[in-house]
């Protein structure tokens, strides 16, 4: 009897994959030929790998999509979707998903599925909130949520440990969980244009970080043990609150690049005069006096210094 | 042998059940078909009117026939409403959106101006010369966006389930935005225009079968509105909603458990679609309003919250709690007009709002600045002029209380309270405060003596002569707009700085504009709640209107433009309302029917 099914079921399935390649053109190579829309897709449904749907004007992604298990990449820029259908979560060998210009609200909960994911793109949507789903993607490597409206960022988000680059700026971030700090292989940071005005101690734990941009927030102190981020090249604090900036910070010998403009520094802590290796010192828009600029340039004689 | 024989039986069984699945698949998407039939053809329809009314234009066709070419249009768009509106979300602003300026976040100085049928009436009902020109621009657009409905339309999937949704929602839209003259206010055609949409819906309904409760209900409530149809504002919107959408929005939900239609699946809305009708009680659903992961019937949770609301040590000075300004006795408003600051002898710059419903906002604050409760206390704890309190010295102090502890244990895990659990305990707390059980609640739920005839009255004046739930829209009466609820609308209204209406100054607070910059935002604020609004006096973000009297008043002569502001940007029509001595009572007394400031006790904590 069981052996009866397993037969029919093989008979079914040869008939099924009989009728498939029956309906399939053989021109079309479906590691390299980019889908167009759903239907087209659908005609290959099994092999079917790229499915570009930017700028395509649609407002509503079908259900059937779902049904593309195959796809790895999905492009749907520019388009004016509000959400996403939950059958998306099947397509469990997405790597690449690009989402930017929408007015998505939300993402399901179902794209845990996507547990190939290596890079999002989901900048200038609505976002305010990530599903805990987010969290298990533990090959995710690049995470742009720029120009969305987070005021807050879920505590999972340390979850995501291959993390090598995040974008977050232009939201309204007002604090960071302190869980963030455990994103030890993050490399690039963008935070700008948000309304921090701390950023927690536990992120001096990211050793690989080489670009930190906290342009246009209301930061009133780095951490006091920034010299911890060995990998930094350059630091971007232009338009915050800083009065002043950590001794530390002379231990950072990667460091290529500082951009202090636009803050409220009167007076740079000493161990400054000792980072030769530095290249450029932007200090445009700070009472800094002439005299300490000066004795600034004599000590670095090779850093460009803007003031 | 045997073992083929079996085989055998085995596949002809499967043909069988897959014809059997074929066949009730035929009957399921005929229906499918038909829908997709009927939104064709009024597409179509839709289009060709636009399109007529072009060539009138171009023909030097004169205002008034241009009327009745509008109104033509906007009756074949009616009929598809609740399908452009759920399968084409976009499509649907730019036919018939709000005639409010937009823009996106990335490019704040460049608005994007509204566009489709809103903006056409106001170039085509216009006293002013005629602006042949911008009438020309307008049907252009709209033309454009009609097509692209049509070319879309075509490639909707439609199924019984999204298609009894769609009508569902449609009904929605109907009582809580279309018979308040939300979409058509100069041309005052929304009760005709009601006929309309009701009688589409009838037509699809008699597409499923066994419907016949529902088209019959349905008929009812198309023939109440086409007796009244020719006066606005005498118009019963209460009995209307009561007794003929309600009703007919249970009949289409039994419907769909009687015939096993399953009830669309959609995470991203705040009243689902498995209600009976829009006031049944906990039709909102909560979690829509919360951050993913946070839990919202953890009673410990919640108590715990509590008590640090009422914890004078989140502050610097230990002076304050939440509850020093959010009093408890007092619908949690503080009943002054602006409370003390923190900093320097100065006052706050807004008025304390009630905590009863927030959770039910897409919003906190009156610039809108925050999205959930968690992070509107971060910023409240953290700020120098509210509380000025450090999270680092508040853990250490509420760590060494021993009857705190007890409850933090009850709570969570951890040994000491950290920010973020003291955030979402005080979030889980005003989670809790919801009062949707109120006087206007139990009528709209089939009491009909709930509500005195007065304030049925002035519910009817809300709904329609005085304009209120354009904005104040039902059920929560913020601007969180129907029948989604995702977004909230902020307003110009040109509020004064006090109510001295001799000598009357505009209020100078930015508003919404502090936040992202963007012009039109300027003295624009978020649509606050109606609901308690009898007992959390004074008014206005600034609270600068003492009573309810003086706030209709306000309305009543036109807002700050009344008020003699020049004031580019108002959103709130300048116009007159002409409300009677009478109507300004019936419309207090409905205010009062908004009441509910003891259904949040009940629970438990
Ligand atoms: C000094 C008085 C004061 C204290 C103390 C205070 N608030 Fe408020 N609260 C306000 C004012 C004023 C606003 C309005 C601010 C605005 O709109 O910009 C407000 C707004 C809110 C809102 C937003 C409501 C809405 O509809 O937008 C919530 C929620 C809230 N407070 C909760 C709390 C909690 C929880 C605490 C304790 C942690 C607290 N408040 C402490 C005065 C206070
Ligand atoms: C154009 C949109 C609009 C219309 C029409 C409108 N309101 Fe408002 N209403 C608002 C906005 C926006 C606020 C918040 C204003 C502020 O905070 O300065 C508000 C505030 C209120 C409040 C005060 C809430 C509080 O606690 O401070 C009440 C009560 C109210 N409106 C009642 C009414 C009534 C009654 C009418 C009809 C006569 C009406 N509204 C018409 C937009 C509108």
């Amino acid at each position: 009897m069981r052996l009866n099914i397993k037969m029919s079921a093989v008979i079914a399935f040869l008939l099924l994959k009989g009728y498939s390649a029956f309906t399939q053109e053989v021109k079309i190579d479906c590691k390299t030929h980019v889908f167009k829309t759903i239907p087209e897709a659908l005609a290959y449904k099994d092999c079917a790998q790229k499915l570009s749907m930017r700028v395509a004007k649609i407002e509503k992604v079908s259900d059937k999509i779902g049904a593309l298990t195959a796809i790895t990449y999905l492009d749907l820029k520019s388009n004016s979707l509000r959400e996403l259908p939950a059958s998306i979560g099947a397509l469990s060998k997405l790597e690449q998903v690009i989402l930017s210009e929408n007015h998505l609200k939300g993402l399901p909960e179902s794209i845990e599925g996507w547990l190939a994911l290596r890079f999002i793109q989901l900048d200038n949507n609505s976002l305010s909130d990530l599903p805990l789903g987010m969290f298990k993607l533990k090959n995710l490597n690049t995470l742009d949520l720029s120009w969305n409206n987070f005021s807050s960022l879920n505590p999972g988000v340390g979850k995501l440990k291959q993390l090598r680059i995040l974008d977050l700026n232009h939201n309204g971030l007002l604090v960071l969980p302190k869980e963030i700090g455990k994103l030890r292989g993050l490399e690039e940071m963008d935070l700008s244009f948000n309304k921090l005005k701390a950023i927690p101690e536990e992120m001096v734990r990211m050793s690989k970080l080489k670009r930190l941009a906290l342009a246009n927030n209301e930061i009133e102190q780095l951490p006091a043990n920034i010299g911890k981020l060995k990998s930094l090249k350059s630091i971007i604090v232009t338009n915050n609150r800083l009065k002043t900036l950590p001794e530390s910070i002379s231990i950072l010998k990667e460091l290529e690049s500082l951009y202090l403009s636009y803050n409220q520094i009167e007076k740079l802590p000493g161990s400054i005069y000792k980072m030769s290796h530095l290249r450029n010192l932007v200090l445009v828009g700070n009472p800094i006096s002439a005299a300490e600029i000066s004795a600034l340039k004599k000590a670095l004689p090779n850093t460009n210094i803007v003031f | 042998m045997k073992h083929k024989l079996k085989t055998k039986v085995l596949l002809i069984l499967a043909a069988v059940l897959s014809l059997a699945a074929g066949m009730s698949a035929v009957k399921k998407s005929e229906i499918e078909a038909k829908v997709a039939r009927f939104y064709r053809l009024n597409a179509d329809s839709l289009n060709t009117a636009v399109l007529h009314m072009k060539q009138h234009l171009a023909d030097g066709a004169m205002q008034e026939s241009l009327q009745e070419d509008f109104i033509q249009a906007r009756i074949y768009y009616k009929r598809i409403e609740a399908f452009v509106e759920y399968h084409l979300p976009e499509s649907a602003i730019k036919i018939n959106g709000a005639n409010l300026v937009e823009s996106e976040p990335s490019l704040p100085e460049e608005p994007i101006l509204p566009t489709g049928f809103q903006v056409l009436e106001e170039v085509v009902y216009a006293e002013e010369p005629f602006d042949r020109q911008a009438a020309k621009m307008e049907i252009d657009g709209l033309a454009f966006a009609c097509n692209r409905a049509r070319v879309l339309g075509a490639n909707i999937e439609f199924s019984e389930a999204n298609i009894l949704d769609a009508l569902k929602l449609n009904l929605y839209r109907l009582i809580t935005k279309g018979i308040s003259g939300f979409d058509a206010p100069v041309a005052l055609n929304s009760l005709p225009e009601a006929v309309v949409s009701l009688a589409a819906t009838q037509q699809v309904l008699n597409y499923f079968p066994q419907s016949g409760n529902m088209q019959a209900a349905t008929a009812a409530a198309l023939d109440y509105v086409q007796m009244h149809q020719d006066d606005f504002d005498g118009f019963d919107r209460a009995k209307f909603i009561a007794g003929y959408i309600n009703p007919l929005s249970v009949l289409v939900y039994d419907y769909q458990l009687e015939h096993k239609i399953p009830f669309i699946q959609a995470p991203n809305r705040a009243i689902p679609a498995n209600i009976p009708h829009l006031f049944s009680p906990g039709a909102i659903d909560l979690s829509f309003y919360a951050p993913a992961g946070a839990e919202l019937n953890n009673k410990e949770l919640a108590a715990l919250g509590k008590i640090l609301f009422e914890d004078k040590r989140l502050s610097v000075a230990n002076n304050r709690s939440c509850a020093t300004c959010h009093i408890p006795s007092k619908a949690f408003t503080d009943g002054l007009a602006l409370n003390e600051s923190l900093v320097g002898g100065k006052k706050l710059m807004r008025n304390t709002p009630s905590l009863i419903n927030a959770a039910y906002q897409p919003v906190q604050f009156s610039d809108s600045r925050i999205t959930f409760l968690e992070d509107q206390i971060h910023d409240v704890i953290a700020n120098p002029e509210e509380m000025g309190g450090r999270f680092e010295q508040i853990r250490a102090s509420l760590a060494k209380d021993k009857v705190f502890m007890k409850a933090y244990k009850a709570a969570f895990a951890g040994k000491k309270p950290a920010a973020d659990e003291v955030k979402k305990a005080l979030a889980a707390y005003v989670r809790t405060l919801s009062g949707f059980n109120s006087a206007f609640d139990r009528y709209m739920q089939g009491e009909q003596t709930a509500m005195t005839a007065e304030q049925i009255n002035g519910f009817n004046l809300f709904m329609g002569k005085a304009k209120c739930g354009t904005c104040h829209f039902m059920p929560t009466f913020t601007g969180a707009a129907p029948p989604y609820y995702e977004k909230m609308e902020s307003e110009v209204l040109g509020v004064p700085q006090s109510n001295d209406t001799l000598n009357p100054k505009m209020d100078t607070d930015p508003g919404k504009f502090q936040v992202y910059g963007m012009p039109h935002h300027l003295y624009s604020f978020k649509t606050a709640t109606v609901r308690n609004a009898a007992v959390t006096a004074p008014y206005m973000h600034n609270g600068a209107l003492k009573t309810l009297r003086e706030l209709i008043d306000f309305y009543n002569r036109g807002g700050g433009q009344g008020l003699g502001f020049e004031l580019e940007h108002q959103t709130l029509p300048g116009d007159l309302l002409h409300l009677t001595e009478q109507e300004k009572k019936n419309i207090e007394a409905f205010i009062g029917a908004l009441t509910d400031t003891v259904s949040y006790k009940k629970v438990q904590l």
